[in-house]
C-alpha cells in the first residue's frame, strides 16, 4: 500500500488517469451503440413537391449477415424548408443523421427551376454534407432514383457515385461534385455543369420478350444474364441477383415509350432496375446551371465538343457519313479521337476578343459501315485521306458550333473562356467587358477560332 | 541544466511555424484578399525571419543567461517582469487559439456532437505532463515524430496534385485588403518568440545557427506550399474550406471512390496540434515561473488549467468568438510581442563596450 501511495506521489498523473477512467468507463459501457443513435447516410435526394421540399436519405442499416450484402433503405421527410424536411426525416427514422459518408446528392429538375444553392446551403454549411459528394440531377424524382440506386447496387454491384465518377473522368470537363458546382456558382460567370441521370418509370411490367439486341448487350455489360427474359417475374423479384437480371430485361424492353427510346440511344452505357418498375439510364448527359438554375441540357456530343478543348478527356469518337474510302466506295466511318494536343490562346484584334483553340487530334479508324456493299479493306491499315480528314474536321466544327450556340444562348461559360482571357489579356478583357451593355453576355461578343490538325494515329 | 540541441531547437521552430496557419487561416485570408494572401504570408514570414536572426544574435551574445536575466540586466526588474507577463498572456491566447482550431477540426471529423469537455480532458493532462517533464524530454519526443509529421504533410500536398488544379488568379485584390489580411493573421505569427523564453536551455554551437534557420525555412516553404496548392485546388470556393491541409486530401471525386484518405491528414494534424499546444503551454509556464519566481512549475500548470477553463470554456465558449478575437483584438497584442518587442531585443542584443571589456578581463 505504501509503495502504491509512494508511486502516486511520484507520478501524480496516475490520479488523473484513474479519475478519467472512473468517469468515462461506465459512461462508455452503458451508452447505446452509435449506430442506434445515428443513421449513416450514403446518398441524399432532394425533391420539390408542390410547395414543399422532400428530402430522402439512402441509409445503411447495420445488421449481421453471412452474405456480405449491404442492407440499405430509403427514408424521406417533407417540410416547407430543407431543414424542416431533414427534421421530419429524422423523426421518421428515429435517429440523427450523419452525412460524412454521403457520396451522392441528387436533385430533381424542378429543384433547378430556382437557385438550388439556397436549398443546398443548409446541408453543406450546417449539417456538414461533404463537398466532394457527387452532385447530379434527375428528370423525375430524386427519391425514386435513390431507390433504384439501391437496386442498381444489389443487381449490378455498381454504386451511383462510381458510375458518375466514370463520367467525371471520361466525359465531363469537370468533376460533377458539389465542390465543382460551387466553384462555378461563385465564379464571375456563375455557371456550372452537373451530371444528369435519367430515371425511367415503367408503366407495365410485362411484355419482356420484345426487346432489341442492343438491350441484351447492355445487360451483358452490366454483368447480368442476357439470355434471361423473364418479364413475368419482374413484379415479384426483389433483391436476388437472378431476379434482378430478369427485372432489367423486363424493364428495359417493357414496351413503355421511355424504355424503347432508351434502347435506341447510342450513348446509353449502364442500366439498373427497381423491381422491374424503373431503371436508371446513364447517357452521360449534363445540365448547365447559371446562378444555380438550369439553363440548358447538354448531350454527350455537346460534352465531347467541350472536351475538344481539354487534353485530359479522351473518350471521344466520331462518325463521318458518306465519305469515299480507298476502294472508291461511299461508306460511313467511325473514328476514335486520340492523343489530343490542345493549346488555348487569347488575343484582341481591333478591340475584339478572339479565343483561339489550336487542336491537333490523332484519329484512328475503328469501324466502317459498308451500307451493304462488299468491301475488302483492312480498317487498321486504312490511310486517312485529305477528304476524310476534311470531313472529320467539318463534323467536329459543326458539333463545336452547336455546343457553342447552346452556351451562348444560355450565357453559360462552362468552358472557362472568362478565366482564359483574364489570365492572358486581363486589361483588354476588363476594358472589353466594361464596353458591353450586358456584361454577362460576353460569350456572344467573342470570336472563336478553332484551328484543327487531323493526323492519323495508331 | 538540461539543454536542447540546435536540431531540436530547429524542430520546435518548424512546429511553431505551422501553428494556426494550415487549417483555417487560408480560408479566412481568402475572404479578404483572394489568392494574393500568399504575398501577405510571404511578407510576414520575411519579417519573422528577421526576428529569428535577432534571437540568434541575442543567444550568441548571452549564451547562458535566462531571458529574465537579460531583460533585468538592461531594463530593470519591473519592466523585465512586465514584458514577461505580456508574453505570458500572449502564449495563453496562443494555446487557446491552437486548441480551438484543432478542436473544430476534430469536431468536424470525429466528434460530430460538440463535446468540448471531452476534448479538454483528453488534451489538458497530456500538455500538462509535457510542461512538467521539461523542454528536453519534450524536444526528444518532437525529434522522434518529426519525420512522421513531414511525411504526413508531404503526402497531403502530393495527393492534391493528382486532382484538377489550376494556378489561382493573382494580383486581383486591392492593396488595402492585403493590409486587412495581414492584420487578421498577425496573431497567427510570432512563432520564434518561444525561443526567447527558452533561450537559456538552448545550446547552439558555432556554425549550428544555420541548422535552426534551415528548419525555419522548411516550415515556411511548407506553409506557403499549402497556401498555394490549396488556392490552386479550390480557388473561388477556398473560403468554404476551413481545414486546408485536410481538405487538400479529401475533397476529390476521384479519391472519393477509393475510400477515405483523411486518416493521414487527421494523424498529422493531431500530432502537430498536440506538439504545438505543448510548446505554447510550456512557454506559458516558463513565463509564469519567471514572473512569480517564488512559485514552482506545478503552480504554473494549475493556474494555466484554471485560466484556460475559465477563459476558454466560460468566456469565449465558441470557436467563432475565438477566431473573431484572434483576427480583430489579439493582433494589437501581436504587434507588441511580435514586432515592437523584438526591435527592443535587437537593441539589447548589442553589448556595451564596457560589458565586452569586462568579459574579456574575466
Amino acid at each position: 500500500m505504501k509503495k502504491i501511495l509512494n508511486a502516486i506521489e511520484r507520478y501524480p498523473f496516475i490520479i488523473v488517469l484513474v479519475i478519467i477512467l472512473l468517469f468515462f468507463t461506465p459512461y462508455a459501457l452503458f451508452s447505446p451503440g452509435e449506430s442506434r443513435r445515428r443513421a449513416i447516410v450514403l446518398a441524399i435526394g432532394l425533391d420539390r413537391v408542390d410547395d414543399e421540399y422532400e428530402i430522402s436519405f439512402l441509409t445503411f442499416i447495420p445488421k449481421p449477415n453471412q452474405e456480405f450484402e449491404q442492407s440499405n433503405s430509403v427514408v424521406s421527410g417533407k417540410g416547407s424548408s430543407v431543414s424542416e424536411a431533414v427534421l421530419d426525416a429524422q423523426l421518421t427514422l428515429g435517429k440523427d443523421i450523419g452525412l460524412s459518408h454521403a457520396k451522392t446528392t441528387v436533385v430533381n429538375e424542378k429543384m433547378l427551376e430556382e437557385d438550388v444553392s439556397s436549398s443546398l446551403d443548409y446541408l453543406s454549411r450546417v449539417i456538414s454534407l461533404p463537398e466532394n459528394t457527387v452532385f447530379v440531377c434527375t428528370n423525375t424524382s430524386a427519391k425514386e432514383l435513390l431507390m433504384a440506386t439501391d437496386s442498381l447496387e444489389k443487381n449490378l454491384g455498381l454504386k451511383l457515385d462510381q458510375l458518375i465518377s466514370y463520367n467525371a473522368n471520361e466525359v465531363y470537363i469537370t468533376d460533377t461534385s458539389l465542390e465543382a458546382f460551387y466553384k462555378g456558382y461563385y465564379s464571375p460567370h456563375k455557371s456550372s455543369l452537373i451530371g444528369f441521370i435519367e430515371h425511367v418509370k415503367e408503366e407495365s411490367s410485362g411484355g419482356g420478350s420484345g426487346q432489341g439486341s442492343s438491350d441484351s448487350g447492355a445487360q451483358n455489360a452490366g454483368g447480368q444474364s442476357g439470355g434471361q427474359s423473364g418479364g413475368e417475374q419482374a413484379g415479384s423479384s426483389n433483391a436476388g441477383s437472378s431476379g434482378g437480371g430478369s427485372a432489367v430485361a423486363s424493364s428495359s424492353g417493357g414496351g413503355s415509350s421511355g424504355g424503347d427510346e432508351a434502347s435506341q440511344n447510342e450513348g446509353e452505357k449502364q442500366r439498373g432496375s427497381l423491381e422491374g418498375q424503373s431503371q436508371i439510364l446513364n447517357k452521360a448527359d449534363a445540365v448547365v446551371l447559371r446562378e444555380g438554375k438550369k439553363v440548358a441540357k447538354l448531350d454527350v456530343d455537346n460534352l465531347n465538343s467541350i472536351n475538344l478543348l481539354s487534353e485530359k478527356r479522351s473518350l471521344d469518337s466520331i462518325t463521318v457519313e458518306n465519305v469515299k474510302c480507298e476502294c472508291g466506295k461511299t461508306v460511313d466511318m467511325t473514328f476514335l479521337l486520340k492523343n489530343k494536343q490542345v493549346a488555348i490562346q487569347t488575343d484582341f484584334q481591333n478591340g475584339i476578343p478572339i479565343f483561339i483553340a489550336n487542336v491537333s487530334i490523332g484519329v484512328q479508324l475503328t469501324e466502317i459501315d459498308t451500307k451493304g456493299q462488299e468491301i475488302k479493306q483492312n480498317a487498321q491499315s486504312t490511310k486517312i485521306s485529305d477528304e476524310i480528314a476534311s470531313a472529320i474536321e467539318k463534323k467536329i466544327r459543326s458539333e463545336f458550333a452547336r455546343m457553342l450556340k447552346i452556351l451562348r444562348d444560355s450565357k453559360a461559360d462552362v468552358i472557362n473562356v472568362y478565366d482564359e482571357f483574364y489570365r492572358g489579356n486581363r486589361k483588354n478583357f476588363e476594358k472589353f467587358l466594361s464596353s458591353l451593355n450586358d456584361k454577362e453576355d460576353y460569350l456572344n461578343n467573342i470570336t472563336f477560332m478553332l484551328n484543327m490538325k487531323i493526323r492519323q494515329d495508331g | 541544466m538540461k539543454t536542447i540541441s540546435a536540431r531540436q531547437t530547429g524542430i520546435i521552430v518548424f512546429l511553431t511555424i505551422l501553428a494556426n496557419k494550415i487549417l483555417v487561416l487560408p480560408s479566412i485570408l481568402y475572404k479578404s484578399s483572394d489568392a494574393d494572401s500568399i504575398f501577405v504570408m510571404l511578407t510576414l514570414f520575411l519579417i519573422e525571419f528577421l526576428i529569428l536572426l535577432v534571437f540568434l544574435k541575442l543567444k550568441k551574445n548571452y549564451p547562458n543567461q535566462t531571458f529574465l536575466n537579460i531583460l533585468q540586466e538592461k531594463l530593470g526588474k519591473i519592466i523585465a517582469k512586465t514584458i514577461i507577463f505580456v508574453f505570458l498572456v500572449f502564449f495563453l491566447f496562443k494555446t487557446m487559439l491552437t486548441y480551438s482550431v484543432l478542436f473544430v477540426y476534430l469536431k468536424d471529423l470525429v466528434y460530430q456532437d460538440e463535446f468540448g469537455f471531452l476534448a479538454l480532458i483528453c488534451l489538458i493532462p497530456v500538455i500538462n505532463h509535457a510542461a512538467a517533464i521539461g523542454l528536453r524530454s519534450m524536444s526528444r519526443t518532437f525529434e522522434m515524430f518529426y519525420y512522421l509529421v513531414v511525411v504526413g504533410i508531404v503526402f497531403c500536398l502530393a495527393i492534391a496534385f493528382f486532382t484538377d488544379i489550376t494556378m489561382p488568379m493573382l494580383f486581383v485584390a486591392p492593396v488595402s485588403s492585403m493590409f486587412s489580411s495581414a492584420w487578421k493573421c498577425l496573431f497567427a505569427f510570432g512563432d520564434y518568440l518561444v525561443l526567447f523564453i527558452f533561450i537559456d536551455r538552448i545550446t547552439i554551437k558555432k556554425g549550428e545557427a544555420k541548422k535552426v534557420m534551415l528548419f525555419a525555412l522548411v516550415g515556411i516553404i511548407f506553409v506557403l506550399a499549402i497556401f498555394t496548392i490549396f488556392y490552386s485546388k479550390y480557388q473561388l470556393t477556398s473560403f468554404m474550406h476551413n481545414n486546408a491541409l485536410a481538405d487538400l486530401l479529401v475533397f476529390s471525386v476521384q479519391f472519393n471512390a477509393i475510400g477515405r484518405l483523411d486518416i493521414v491528414a487527421m494523424l498529422t494534424i493531431m500530432t502537430l496540434g498536440l506538439f504545438q499546444l505543448e510548446i505554447f503551454h510550456t512557454a506559458f509556464c516558463d513565463c509564469f515561473v519567471m514572473v512569480f519566481s517564488k512559485l514552482s512549475i506545478k503552480y504554473a500548470i494549475v493556474v494555466f488549467d484554471i485560466l484556460f477553463a475559465v477563459i476558454y470554456l466560460v468566456l469565449i465558449a465558441k470557436y467563432e468568438v475565438m477566431i473573431d478575437l484572434a483576427s480583430n483584438i489579439l493582433p494589437y497584442l501581436a504587434i507588441l510581442t511580435s514586432y515592437l518587442l523584438p526591435i527592443l531585443f535587437y537593441a539589447l542584443s548589442f553589448k556595451h563596450k564596457s560589458e565586452v571589456k569586462d568579459e574579456k578581463d574575466s
